[in-house]
């Protein structure tokens, strides 16, 4: 009894949440695809009137020599480039204070991320802290920018974190060792290049895990209990471009076609994920990342095989849609079997990958606290299907104990 | 009185702008360049479609254009179904017909090939479709506010660069009973995807090209000076009228000239995202009424009528209307807005005189002069967030200025 109130009681916090966000104004960026696509956005930055343009990047984005093009497409725009290659994964107050100073100091009109979700996540706060004459620490939380926006454009290098399109930013706390949000419709990008070309370059390990991180904003996404009809066709589209892609991309690189669906996947599952909202595999993750530094694709791909196992008699019917979407059986094999199909792929996909089903790093000891953690985050912000207590959230953590 | 009645419009208009914020939004996802329709092609199958209906009409499918773009899906083995029956300003005839073929083909999702006519009729297929509605049962605003389900997958590849259709919520259908245009509204209907490839924009004839063009021209300027604009609609706008005015005149000297081919319809394009959020003006309330009555085609007349209603406007925007000709360097700093502001009118003029657009408007008469104004200004006050309000005496003065002299 008590636990179902209790149940209730997150269903109505959900659901506020879900309600309060419709009434914010929504953005949706413009997205440019396909092969060469950053060429077009750095054309439509230009028709937009950008003169100096901030790009926030990595050193290694830089060294390896993603971002020279694209710094000579500006410069025949006659666009003037301010480089910041300061960001780091997980990127901290520091990184992006920096980043606010350089931007500030270099009266940079726009700014353009260019990297995985570390640097668009980095891009967003710098544009929303700096529009708003705010510091990074006091943009943190909901709906803190006030003033209008300096133009952000994003070109993705990974396709996994759906940052392109979403309303929120992760910031690493470095003292307290927390991931800190800043959710605010204005950072979502004015314009996105899902660049294939572009996503060439991404080594194996990263491809496997942002690709899975992708599959899980969108299975997680499309099992919520909240039920966006649009965010469900988004969920499922995505699901069957990974489900079909993700292993080709892994396997041979410089497919482009596989590339450049893995991008529009992680787009869509993005857009899914913004109403529709996550659940426990992300939950658990943000604990493992906050404890361990697990990047975050990684733990979720560990993660999912055995939340979507636990949630399987809420959500067989949601399974077996994703499967036959997925073409991976057919609608007379019936649900149960068509579930198991899915789960029994997501496992062979990790394993063709090289993901392992444990994690190295976990502990026994912290597993309760780890619950803990997990339960709070997920029972305060995902509808999750089907609610699980502190004792099985242990022992479903204790299944990924690496072998003794 | 008419101080009074301003009153209320600005207050429909404060109450339709809180709602528009809030409204979903949807953006299709764009292949650009030349060749990229084809690139839509390879997304509609890792899309998951099957079997796609190719909403078009006859004149693309007998210049060739339809074709390759068949061929590419039949590669990647998705199966077609050719509706070529669309005709300009289609009618809800032609809405059911394509409709009742979709639903017996069995198609799984909507390609609209065409001007805004083609890309209109799929829209309200697509949505009809999945909900299982007549398509006359969709029209007005409740799409806005009812909870519909989503249209089938819809992706759209425009030959014309003028209408946006290929990213607005709106879609037009000409309701022949009635004699009117019927609006469908809802943020369901936007694609899902769209290619904008200048190689099907070439073959488009002059008078086409130029219709087109000043309809683009029309929605970034009436965006612009819409009390809606914001700093993203703006920036757009500015955008799309920078391009129009550099680029449209090049396209109706050489339609063969693909640089200028891709401009128009990369503004096109921002002229659609302008006005899907800062709306329209009176250029187009008045073309709407020339459209059902007279059948002119929509971007003739709001050619036609945009320097008129500049004109009427210029007081209350004529810092905008600078801020254009700047941009398009038409003028000086130096010169103040009112001489900026005409320059920009000026140049409207000249590039309609250089598309042989006419001033007036052949088929309008004397006799329907007070019905069009009122109808259009009922259109207006009550969709549009117009700077600068018009009585029905003044919007017939106006009006009469566009009758043909005999």
């Amino acid at each position: 009894m008590k636990e179902k109130i209790q149940i209730l009681f997150f269903k109505i916090t959900i659901y506020l949440t879900r309600f309060i966000l419709m009434l914010m104004p929504e953005h949706k960026p413009t997205v440019f695809c396909g092969k060469g696509s950053s060429q077009q956005l750095i054309d439509s930055i230009a028709h937009l009137g950008a003169k100096k343009i901030m790009i926030v990047t990595d050193a290694v984005l830089v060294k390896v020599g993603v971002v020279k093009p694209i710094q000579k497409a500006f410069a025949a725009h006659d666009i003037e480039v301010e480089i910041f290659d300061g960001v780091e994964p997980d990127p901290s107050f520091s990184v992006i204070d920096a980043g606010i100073a350089q931007m500030k100091t270099s009266q940079c009109d726009s700014i353009l991320a260019i990297g995985g979700g570390s640097s668009i996540d980095a891009a967003k706060v710098i544009a929303l802290a700096v529009s708003s004459n705010k510091t990074a620490r006091q943009t943190i939380g909901l709906y803190k920018g006030r003033n209008k926006m300096l133009p952000l454009y994003a070109i993705p290098t990974t396709s996994g974190t759906g940052s392109e399109v979403t309303i929120a930013a992760v910031v690493s706390d470095v003292e307290t060792q927390e991931k800190l949000l800043v959710v605010d419709g204005k950072v979502v990008p004015l314009m996105v290049a899902l660049d294939s070309e572009i996503m060439q370059g991404m080594p194996p390990h990263i491809t496997a895990a942002t690709g899975m991180d992708a599959l899980t904003h969108s299975v997680e996404s499309y099992v919520s209990y909240i039920n966006d009809p649009s965010c469900n066709q988004y969920a499922l589209t995505a699901t069957r471009m990974i489900m079909k892609n993700l292993l080709t991309a892994y396997d041979d690189g410089k497919n482009l076609d596989a590339r450049g669906a893995m991008a529009i996947a992680s787009y869509s599952a993005g857009i899914a994920l913004s109403k529709n909202f996550l659940g426990y595999v992300h939950s658990i993750a943000h604990q493992f990342g906050g404890r361990y530094h697990t990047p975050h694709g990684v733990a979720n791909s560990i993660i999912l095989p055995y939340v979507l196992e636990f949630s399987k008699p809420a959500i067989t019917d949601q399974l077996a849609t994703l499967a036959i979407v997925s073409e991976l059986g057919e609608a007379s094999e019936g649900n149960a079997v068509l579930a198991d199909k899915f789960i029994a792929q997501v496992k062979s996909m990790k394993e063709h990958m090289q993901i392992p089903t444990t994690l190295e790093t976990l502990k026994e000891e912290d597993i309760v606290s780890i619950a803990e953690g997990a339960l709070e985050d997920a029972h305060k912000t995902y509808p999750v299907p089907l609610y699980m207590n502190q004792m099985q959230c242990e022992q479903l953590i204790r299944k990924m104990l690496p072998p003794a | 009185m008419f101080q009074l009645q301003v009153l209320l419009y600005k207050t429909v208009m404060l109450l339709t702008k809180l709602f528009v914020m809030v409204l979903p939004e949807y953006k299709p996802t764009l292949f650009t360049g030349s060749g990229s329709s084809l690139q839509l092609t390879e997304s509609i199958k890792q899309l998951g479609s099957k079997k796609v209906l190719i909403v078009t009409d006859k004149i693309l499918v007998e210049l060739g254009m339809v074709e390759p773009i068949q061929k590419s899906l039949e590669k990647y083995d998705i199966e077609v179904v050719l509706f070529d029956g669309v005709e300009p300003d289609p009618s809800f005839g032609v809405v059911d017909a394509g409709l009742a073929l979709l639903k017996s083909s069995q198609c799984d999702s909507v390609l609209a090939i065409g001007g805004g006519s083609s890309i209109d009729a799929a829209k309200v297929m697509a949505l009809a479709a999945s909900n299982n509605k007549a398509p006359k049962k969709l029209v007005g605003m409740a799409g806005l506010i009812l909870g519909r389900k989503p249209a089938l997958p819809l992706y759209a590849i425009p030959t014309t660069a003028g209408t946006g259709s290929e990213v607005t919520v709106a879609a037009v259908i000409s309701d022949l009973e009635k004699g009117a245009k019927s609006l469908v509204l809802d943020p369901k209907i936007v694609p899902l995807a769209a290619a904008i490839d200048p190689e099907l924009m070439k073959g488009m004839p002059p008078h086409i090209t130029a219709a087109t063009g000043m309809d683009a021209l029309t929605h970034a300027v009436e965006s612009y000076i819409s009390k809606f604009a914001n700093q993203t609609t703006d920036a757009y706008a500015l955008a799309a009228v920078k391009l129009i005015m550099k680029n449209l005149p090049k396209c109706y000297d050489k339609g063969s000239d693909i640089e200028a081919r891709n401009a128009m319809g990369m503004a096109s394009f921002y002229a659609g995202l302008a006005f899907t959020k800062a709306f329209v003006g009176y250029v187009h309330a008045f073309a709407h009424q020339f459209g059902a009555r007279y059948h002119t085609p929509h971007g003739l007349a709001n050619a036609i009528g945009l320097p008129y209603m500049l004109e009427f406007s210029k007081p209350e925007v004529a810092g905008r209307l600078a801020t254009l000709a700047l941009a398009c360097d038409l003028g000086e700093r130096s010169d103040s807005d009112w001489v900026l502001a005409d320059k920009f009118i000026a140049r409207v003029k000249e590039m309609n005189e250089h598309m042989k657009i006419p001033t007036t408007l052949d088929a309008l008469q004397e006799a329907d002069v007070a019905e069009i104004t009122k109808a259009a200004l009922f259109e207006a006050h009550f969709t549009y967030p117009v700077p600068r309000y018009m009585d029905q005496e003044q919007g017939e003065a106006i009006l009469r200025q566009m009758i043909s002299v005999k």
